[in-house]
Parts: structure tokens; sequence; C-alpha cells
């Protein structure tokens, strides 16, 4: 092999760097240029990378000595290695692909932000993607970790870089304080599998918990919390639907599509290669699945905000991915390993498809953001004419994350309810919840995409002379668009792209080799979902275009909107966005008043308590296992406190 | 191979043909009912053709999704008629089918919803609001239901779940007098016809709709109501095609009729009115599902 590819996963490295270096000195527009096309550039050799890996299933390690450079270094951090196998070529992937569109659409879109802070908005951006890369490409859990927390550092900058804004600071501050709690969690998980090994090797190769042994359970259950905190699940989500909507758009694209990614990636790691899965963690991680699909699902669609709308349904997707991990776990332990196989395959496949057209619907509520101002869904109106683009990238994501067959949304979704069906049982029970929650995503979207862009434009000051968005921002959502029309319609690219991340877990490896042989199982299955899609099409398309041969004859009428006689300004009519739904609201009354319930008793009674149990746990203080339950007992009402801070 | 495409033309033709003149014979019955002596059962064809003569109307905004919104909607309803058995059973059958059926139903109201909204008018807005707060129910009915069946009969191959086989649970009989009563429901017949409403909201959903559009908008609605039917119909129902191929239009036609004579006495409830009786029903589903899991 050239040298060239051998150390391509340098390149993004270095560029990202000397991109932080050189906003470090430059400041204002400049910088955000600069950064923009380095971080551009790392993103293209970060896809040429993870191709690379997955397709031709090469493996990249290094390893560098880092005492030998300097002595101060010592311990774990003494080893540097990077360690690039196919499933870390797959998240590598993802960042690559929304990272390289992400940064074409911040070329532009950063005009709208006044010069004062860019130097800084642009040093966090580099530094940012740099350290998603390298959580997923080191090898060691210190470094994981060190790296895990530079990304919350910086992410936390993005999205509160405008100093004078107080709702953004209060954003940032509620963000990093609650992922920070998350990271000393996965802190004290690491001391515990230092303690139970009685050495410091903490490299992924070396690390098996045993998941029976109590120690081991609760060093699985701390990196659990941890990782959950940062992929917002639901007791732990309350930081998400403040911080992405403060943040500029693309660094939510990026939060969203990305970021709240990477704790999934630790998970499979953590559940199927540091310990083998066991029944009890599948429940529990499918049953925090569904609380957060249907929490995420139902405050959603009372949303009046659009970035918000778009940050809660970020919340109801990652349930869908837990909840498949959950049920793989659950199914890999009962030795189903088909069926597991195909959980995990959907679960993966899921992933990438959220980040696709979450991404997508993020970069249009920005460039609704850019072109109007405003992101309130009561205001907004009828931008379908004047950003037709815009529109019809919002259209085809919204369909995709409805799951609208056969575009990918439904392709993934698919795979996850025949596992959730097939399994009976729990599974199942979690499979008809998800079923409901997808209509109130329908809902969610109709809504969305509905008072944006189609209805009737109100006449205020935010309506009137509105331009398409430039091309720098149309060309990343329209492109996005095509991937999820492309990776619905032929599913075997993603088959091709994740098979290879997953086929080396466990006894998977073997059920592959197996099935191959036999063919029966899951090629077979995967085989006719593969060209089923275009079948589906055919059977769709042949109609309608049918249809519209017919019914295009030029004998047409034109005629106004009817408002039952009478003749009134029709900008005058309108339905606001937080009349949506208002009946269905009212009968999940139930959910929305338990749920407030639940912050009185939070937000009123715990502080009593606690200082009570403050007080007269206060003599015990130099019983040092005491504190240590006391310190957790404490993060973990911090964390469900700070759900609840509002600016 | 030859025996199955014939098999999907039949069902294709049946249906297309059949869905109208059901609904013709529901009026029939409706009028018998209020001692009207009503249309002959061929009215209904002869509306639709008359409304595919007509011009279409374009209310000049986002015309795009506002005049594709009937058109998809066919589309995909029609797409559902080459996975279920009709008249004789479905050739095109693999794994996961049934979800893929549920999941174009809701996307073909979807994508007429979508069409209706964007007509601008605000009375189509209430309509179809209505209608997507009755169908996120629906689908939880829906999928209680599926979890039951799924479970009684252990395949997700709607040829292997229809129709069941003995020996039949108690939820599984709890469950499909469930479906027959969503069915209903999700037609929008009388009590629950909220989206349209023709007293209150004039047409609501379909309201800015004329002409072509129109006409294709009732016709789907009537191979909706054909396939829900179906649907209910097919667990009772064995495959083998002699017996099918008589019992199958009978039963078609006497559910319908009885679906048109309670109809014919019912009134339309308030929206919140209907959406607690939905919400009902999902609990009876949701017990229903927990009992399946069980075992019981």
């Amino acid at each position: 092999m050239l040298p060239i590819i051998t150390q391509i996963f340098f390149y993004p490295i270095f560029i990202l760097l000397l991109s932080i270096l050189t906003t470090f000195f430059i400041k204002g527009r400049l910088a955000v240029k600069i950064s923009s096309i380095l971080a551009f550039i790392a993103c293209v050799f970060m896809l040429i990378l993870s191709i690379n890996v997955l397709i031709y299933s090469t493996t990249y390690s290094y390893t560098c000595v880092l005492s030998s450079f300097s002595p101060v270094v010592s311990g774990n951090f003494a080893i540097f290695s990077i360690y690039i196998d196919n499933l870390s070529g797959l998240f590598v992937f993802v960042i690559g692909l929304i990272g390289f569109l992400a940064s074409i659409y911040s070329y532009k879109y950063m005009d709208r932000y006044s010069t004062e802070h860019l130097g800084f908005y642009s040093l966090n951006y580099s530094l940012f993607l740099l350290s998603m890369y390298m959580a997923v490409i080191v090898s060691d859990l210190f470094w994981f970790i060190v790296f895990w927390e530079l990304m919350t550092l910086s992410s936390q900058f993005l999205v509160s870089f405008e100093k004078e804004k107080r709702k953004a600071l209060w954003a940032g501050y509620k963000y990093f304080t609650i992922t920070k709690i998350g990271s000393e969690f996965l802190i004290v998980g690491t001391l515990i599998i230092i303690l139970l090994f009685n050495n410091y090797d903490t490299s992924y190769l070396s690390i098996k918990i045993d998941s029976l042994h109590p120690l081991g359970f609760l060093a699985i259950l701390f990196f659990f919390i941890g990782l959950a905190i940062k992929s917002a699940i639901t007791p732990f989500h309350g930081w998400l639907p403040d911080a992405h909507p403060e943040a500029p758009s693309h660094v939510s694209a990026l939060l969203s599509g990305v970021m709240i990614k990477i704790p999934v990636y630790m998970m499979i790691r953590l559940f199927y290669m540091f310990s083998s899965p066991s029944i009890l963690w599948g429940v529990i991680v499918s049953t925090v699945g569904v609380v957060t699909i249907i929490v995420g699902a139902l405050y959603g669609l009372i949303q009046a905000d659009t970035k918000r709308l778009l940050a809660y349904s970020s919340i109801e997707q990652i349930g869908y991915i837990i909840l498949g991990l959950g049920t793989s776990i659950i199914l890999y332990s009962e030795k189903l390993y088909v069926l597991s196989l195909i959980a995990l395959f959907g679960t993966l496949y899921h992933l990438i498809n959220h980040a696709l057209y979450k991404s997508a619907l993020f970069l249009t509520a920005g460039s609704v953001i850019y072109s109007t101002g405003s992101r309130d869904m009561n205001k907004l109106g009828g931008l379908a004419k004047s950003m037709p683009y815009t529109s019809i990238a919002a259209l085809i994501a919204s369909l995709a994350i409805m799951g609208i067959p056969p575009l990918n949304g439904f392709m993934s979704k698919w795979s996850l309810y025949c596992s959730f069906f097939s399994a009976g049982g729990l599974p199942l029970i979690y499979g008809v919840f998800a079923l409901f929650a997808s209509s109130v995503t329908a809902g969610m979207f109709i809504k969305y995409y509905t008072t944006v862009f189609t209805r009737s434009t109100r006449r205020i000051k935010i309506n009137e002379n509105i331009k398409e968005a430039p091309l720098t921002m149309i060309i990343p959502q329209l492109f996005l668009v095509l991937l999820c029309i492309v990776f619905g319609l032929l599913p075997i690219i993603p088959y091709k792209i994740i098979l290879p991340a997953i086929s080396r877990i466990g006894s998977f490896e073997n059920v592959l080799k197996n099935t191959i042989r036999v063919g029966i199982g899951f090629i077979k299955y995967a085989e006719i979902s593969m060209l089923y899609p275009l079948i589906l099409l055919l059977a769709v398309t042949i109609p309608l275009l049918i249809l519209v041969i017919l019914m295009s004859f030029p004998n047409r009428i034109e005629y106004d909107v009817w408002t039952c006689g009478s003749r009134i300004d029709k900008r005058l009519i309108h339905y606001p966005a937080h009349s949506y739904f208002k009946e269905f609201r009212e009968n999940f009354n139930e959910f929305y008043d338990s749920s407030s319930k639940l912050y009185n008793l939070f937000v009123v009674r715990i502080p009593r308590i606690t200082q009570k149990i403050l007080l007269s746990i206060c003599p015990k203080s130099e019983d040092p296992s005491c504190m240590f339950t006391l310190t957790i007992f404490i993060l973990i009402i911090i964390v469900t406190l700070l759900r609840w801070v509002q600016p | 191979m030859m025996n199955e495409v014939v098999y999907l033309i039949a069902n294709m033709c049946f249906a297309l043909i059949m869905a109208p003149l059901i609904d013709g014979i529901e009026r029939k019955v409706k009028a018998r009912i209020q001692n009207r002596r009503g249309p002959s059962i061929f009215q209904t064809w002869y509306d639709l053709v008359k409304m595919f003569r007509k011009p279409s109307g374009i209310t000049g905004r986002p015309a795009a999704l506002y005049k594709l919104g009937p058109l998809l909607y066919f589309s995909y309803l029609s797409a559902i008629l080459l996975l279920i058995p009709l008249l004789f059973y479905s050739p095109l059958s693999f794994i996961g089918d049934i979800i893929l059926v549920i999941y174009l139903l809701a996307s073909s109201r979807i994508f007429l919803l979508l069409g209706s909204i964007s007509s601008t008018n605000p009375y189509s807005i209430v309509g179809s609001n209505r209608e997507i707060s009755l169908s996120i129910f629906e689908e939880l009915a829906i999928a209680e239901i599926l979890g039951i069946i799924i479970l009684s009969t252990n395949s997700l191959l709607i040829n292997n779940i229809f129709p069941a086989v003995p020996p039949v649970k108690a939820t599984l009989i709890l469950a499909l007098i469930l479906l027959g009563i969503i069915s209903y429901i999700a037609n929008q017949r009388l009590p629950f016809e909220l989206g349209e409403a023709e007293p209150e909201l004039s047409g609501g959903s379909v309201l800015e709709y004329t002409g072509k559009e129109l006409g294709l908008f009732y016709y789907s609605h009537y191979i909706r109501r054909l396939i829900y039917i179906s649907i209910f119909l097919d667990i009772f129902i064995p495959q083998t095609i002699l017996i099918r191929i008589w019992l199958y239009p009978i039963c078609l036609i006497l559910v319908s009729m009885f679906f048109g004579i309670v109809e014919a006495l019912m009134g339309r409830f308030r929206l919140d009115q209907a959406l607690s009786f939905l919400k009902k029903t999902t609990l009876i589903g949701g017990v229903l599902l927990i009992a399946a899991v069980i075992g019981i």
C-alpha cells in the first residue's frame, strides 16, 4: 500500500491542528473562512479514510510512546495509541460526511453573526471536529475520556460563543454542567475497572468486564449513565432542547447528527466488546430507550420553535437507536444471533439515517433563520414560494424522518421493527410503543413543514422580501436529501458499510459465515429487503405517472381560497402553530401533567431532603466509602435537577 | 409464475372496480333505513366518472404539493393492493410485509394531509389537524393489535398471519373485535368523520379540491375502506382459492352493509368525544397486549 494511504489518519489531525493554530491568531470573518475550508479538507480525508477502512477492511494502528519525549508524562498517558477498526471507521464516516457538509454550510451562514466572537467560534469549531474524530479512533479509555472532555468543552463554547446572549449562556452552562457530570461517571467507571483488574492497562483490547461480578456491574452502570447523559437519554435529556437551538445551525446539525451518536459507539464497545451481552443490561437499555422515544415524541409535538422541535425529535430518534441496541443485547443473550444481528444492523442503519435527515432538517431551519431571522413557527409561513430549494430539502427530509417508504427512515425502522416484533415479550411491547411514536413523529413533521413552508403568509415584517439562501447553503441540504433517497432505495450501500463494522463482534462472525453457506436467515432476508424498495418504488410510481399524465390536461381553472364567501385579506386568516393538535394535547394531559408534577416534586422537595441528609451524614465524613456513595447520589440528583434550570 | 401474475392483476382489478360499488351498496342500505328508495348501486361510479370529466382547480399557491396530494394518496393505496390477500392470496410476500402495509396506509394519509394543508385554507388545516390527532390514536391501537396478532401467529408474513389458525386464544379474538372497531374508525365513518365534517367545516380536508382531484380523492377513499375491511376479513377467510373466491366478496359486502347500517344510525362525535373513545379503545388494547405477552 502507498505510504500516503498508510498515514492517512494523520492528515485530519494535522489540518485541524493547523486550523486551530491559525484561528488562534486571526480574528473576524477571515477566521471563519479559514476554519471552514480547513475543516472541509480534513473531513474529506476522514471520508477517504473511512472508505478505506470499511470497503477494503484495512485496520490502522499507531502507537506513540509519549514518555520518551517528556518524562513528565507517565502512567496511562505515557502511551498514545490509535486503532481504527471497522466500528471506528463507521463513525469516522458519519463525522466526515456531516462535518464536510456542515463546513460548506458554515462558510456563508456565519455571516449573520457579528464579527466580535468569530475567532473564538472558529477555534472551537475546529477543536470540536478534532476531538470527535480523536474520540472514536483512540484505543485507550483514558485518552477517550480526554477527548470526550475536550468535545464537551468545545461544543459548549459553540453553543454559547455569543457572550451577550443570556439565553445562550444559560443553555451552554446547563449543557456543560450536566455533561461534565456525565464524564465524571466515566472516570469513576474507569477507576472501578482499574480496581477490578489491579493493573493500569485500559486499552480496549485488554478490558474484559464480568457483568455478573458486582463491581463489574457497577462499572458498566457508571459507564452507561455517563454515556446516557451525553446522548440525552430521558432522565438526563434536559440539556439538549436548550443547547441545540442556541448553537449556529450547522453546529446543531453536528451536535444532533454526530455528537450524540459518539456515546452509542462507546456503548457498542461496552456491551459487546468489553463485556458479554447480558439480558439484564438489554432490558435496562431498551427500557430507557423506549421512555426516551415517548418523551421526545410527545414533547416535540407541542413545540412552536423550529429548532426546539428538531431537538426534541433528536431525543426521540436517539431513543430508537438505544432501543434497537437494547433489543439486540437481549436477543444476543438469548442466543438468537440472527435476530440480534438484524437489530444491531437496524440500529446502525438508523444512526446513519438520523445523521442524514436530522442534519438536513437543521440546515433547512438554519436557512430559514438566515433569510427571515426567526425560529418562531407561529410567525413564519409560506416560504415555499420564496425559498423553493430549502422547501424541497425540508419536505424530503421530513418525509424521510416520518418513515415514508421507500425513503431511508422507513428502511431502518423496518429492520428494527422486524427484530422487535420477532423477539416477542418485552421488545414486542416496546416495539408497539415505538410504532405509536413514529405516528407522533409524523404529526410533528407535518407541523414543521406546513407551518414554515406552505401555510399562508402572515402580514408581518419577517415575512417580507425573503430571498433564497446562498448556493453554499443550499448544496449541503440537497446533497443530504439526495443521500436520504439513495440510502433508502439502495439499502445495499449502508449494508456494505455497516456489516463490516459489526461482523467482528462476538458470535456474529460465525452467524454470517453459516448463513452464507446455508443461504437462509439473515442473508436471504437482507437480499429480499435489498431488492424490495425498488419494486415498491415502481409499484408507487407507475400509477402516479399514469395519473400525472391523465390529470395534466390543460383543462384547468384558477380560483382563490374559499373563505365562506366573504372578502377578507387571506393573510389575516392564520392558523397558529400552537393551535396544532390542541385537542390531542388535552387528551394526553395525564402525561404532560405527571411530568410537571415530577418537576414540582423534584425541584421543591429534593433540595430540602438532600440538605437534611447532608446534615445527618456530616459527622461521617472521614469514612471514604460512605462519602463515595454520597458523591454519586449527589451527582445523580444534580443531573436530574439541572433538567429544569430555566434562564 | 403465470398464475401469480394473473392473481395480482385479478386482485388489483377486483379492488379497483368493487370499491365504488361497495359504497353504492352502502348508500342503498342507508337509504332503506331512512325510508328512502335510494340511488342505484352504480351511482357512486356515475359520480366519479362525472368528477373525472370536470376540469381541476388550482388555488394559485404552493400548487405542487397541493396537486400531488391526492395522486400520492392513490398511488400508495394501490401499492397496498399488491401486498394483501384480496380475491386471491397475494403472491408478493416477504418477511415484514405486514409492517410495510401499516406504513403504506399511514403514508398515504400523510400525503393527503400535506396536500390539503398546502391548500392554505384554514378549514382544511383544522380538518387535517383533527385527522392527525385521530390517526395518532388509531396508530397506537393498530400497533397493539399488530403486536397481539404477531404474538399469536409467530410470523411477520401476511400470508402466514392470515387466516389465524387454531388454537385461537382469547386475546386474539378480542383483538380482532378491536380491529373491526378500528377499521370502522379509520375509514372516517360517521361518528368519527371529523376531518371532512360537512356541516361545520364544509368539507374540511378536501374543501379546496374540485373536479379530477376530488374524484381521485373519493375513489382512493373507497379503496382505503376496501383495504381495511379486507385486512379484517383475511383473518377469518382461508387462503384456499375455491372457498375464498366466493366467500370473500360475500363477506366484503356483508361487512360493509353492516358498517353502513351503523353509520346510518349514528350522529357525529365532537373531537374530544371521539378522542376519548379512541383513548379507551387504546387502553383496552394495551391491557390485551400485556395479557397476550403473558400468554393468555
